[in-house]
């Protein structure tokens, strides 16, 4: 278990950087508004780092069947709760429950 | 001073008028706060059973306040991962909150102080909340408010998940689907507003790469390759940007639009 000095250090320190990206760009807003690189990723980041996201961490060994299975369930369950109900909660927790049934509860 | 007057608010509101700015930003924040409430009982959840103290459940969501962060900070911190790993996770999974100051009207809060915190507390909802802003006129009393009601349901949330951690029995297992189950949300949302195969393609590309390369910190070199990818596109699309302007590139009309 990590020690509570780590635990604060990072802590700190996330908290730094997250603070930064959020607080810096206003000190150059005009010359962001007006610069096309910029407005090219605003575009197309957030759709790529979400796949990004949930292709690492999705658990470790994929490539294992058995550890496969469980994932690609969950994870297809999660994608069509989304496309038939657009509820990002019921998705999320729907999806979450079909991974925790067929770990907790093995046939 | 009428309610009429102190919503226009070019003089210090009354203390009626920043009632009536306070339950409009409450109206406003409400549905945010109820949908990511069970994120948040989630997360404080998975911090505890991934061995994890109580009390950093409350400092993770009051001072880091970046809910997707905060689900992967709890698989680095419980593994210990290095400080240098944590800030350039923390830099590259929050580098999308550059492109909010673009439309975030930090211009109408009031108050150096306030203007801090506002900045703190520049969440995907407070963004996502404040868009109307402009056109509708939002006080600085009523953004704020939209800002610090957000954070003390969210903050609440997810201490109330660490104290009831403790009861979920062991035989659970599982429960750090949430996570990847959230992203492919995002995802799909995503996809919504920008809808790109090749991007998406790309995206996964980088990311198997990456695990081939760097098994122990894929998802930074896999958005480092994205990133890389994106560069050279835009590189390759201004070299011949001027023939597909003359053909109306979609993708391209909509940057220009933004």
């Amino acid at each position: 278990m990590p020690d509570s000095l780590y635990l604060f250090s990072a802590i700190a320190l996330s908290t730094a950087v997250t603070f930064g990206l959020r607080a810096l760009p206003f000190a150059f807003i005009a010359k962001l508004r007006s610069n096309a690189f910029i407005n090219y990723l605003a575009l197309r980041m957030p759709l790529g780092i979400m796949v990004v996201l949930v292709a690492s961490t999705v658990p470790a060994g994929i490539a294992d069947p058995a550890v496969a299975w469980p994932v690609a369930t969950a994870l297809a369950a999660t994608v069509v709760l989304h496309l038939l109900k657009s509820n990002a909660v019921l998705s999320v927790l729907g999806g979450t429950a079909v991974y925790v049934g067929i770990l907790s509860w093995p046939l | 001073m009428s309610e009429k007057l102190a919503i226009k608010g070019s003089r210090p509101l009354s203390d009626e008028g920043r009632w009536q700015q306070i339950r409009l930003g409450a109206k406003n924040v409400l549905p945010a706060s109820l949908a990511v409430m069970p994120l948040g009982l989630a997360l404080g959840v998975l911090l505890v059973r991934s061995g994890l103290p109580w009390w950093s459940a409350p400092l993770l969501a009051g001072l880091v306040f970046a809910g997707s962060l905060e689900f992967l900070l709890i698989g680095l911190l419980a593994a210990v991962a290095p400080l240098s790993h944590i800030a350039l996770t923390a830099l590259v999974v929050n580098f999308r909150h550059v492109f909010y100051a673009i439309s975030f009207p930090l211009h109408r809060v009031k108050g150096k102080g306030a203007k801090f915190y506002s900045m703190f507390a520049l969440t995907d909802e407070a963004y996502a909340l404040t868009l109307q802003a402009e056109r509708k006129d939002y006080s600085s009393t009523r953004i704020l408010a939209i800002q610090s009601l957000f954070h003390a349901s969210w903050t609440t949330s997810v201490l109330g998940g660490s104290l009831l951690g403790a009861m979920i029995p062991e035989s659970i297992r599982g429960l750090e689907f949430a996570v990847t189950a959230l992203f492919a949300v995002l995802a799909i949302e995503a996809f919504k507003a920008y809808r790109s195969v090749p991007l998406s393609m790309l995206a996964l590309i980088s990311a198997v790469a990456a695990s081939w390369i760097a098994p122990q910190s894929m998802m930074v070199v896999a958005m480092a390759i994205f990133l890389a990818g994106l560069a050279a596109a835009y590189l390759l699309r201004r070299r011949t940007g001027t023939a597909q302007q003359a053909g109306g590139q979609q993708a391209g009309e909509a940057a220009d639009a933004r």
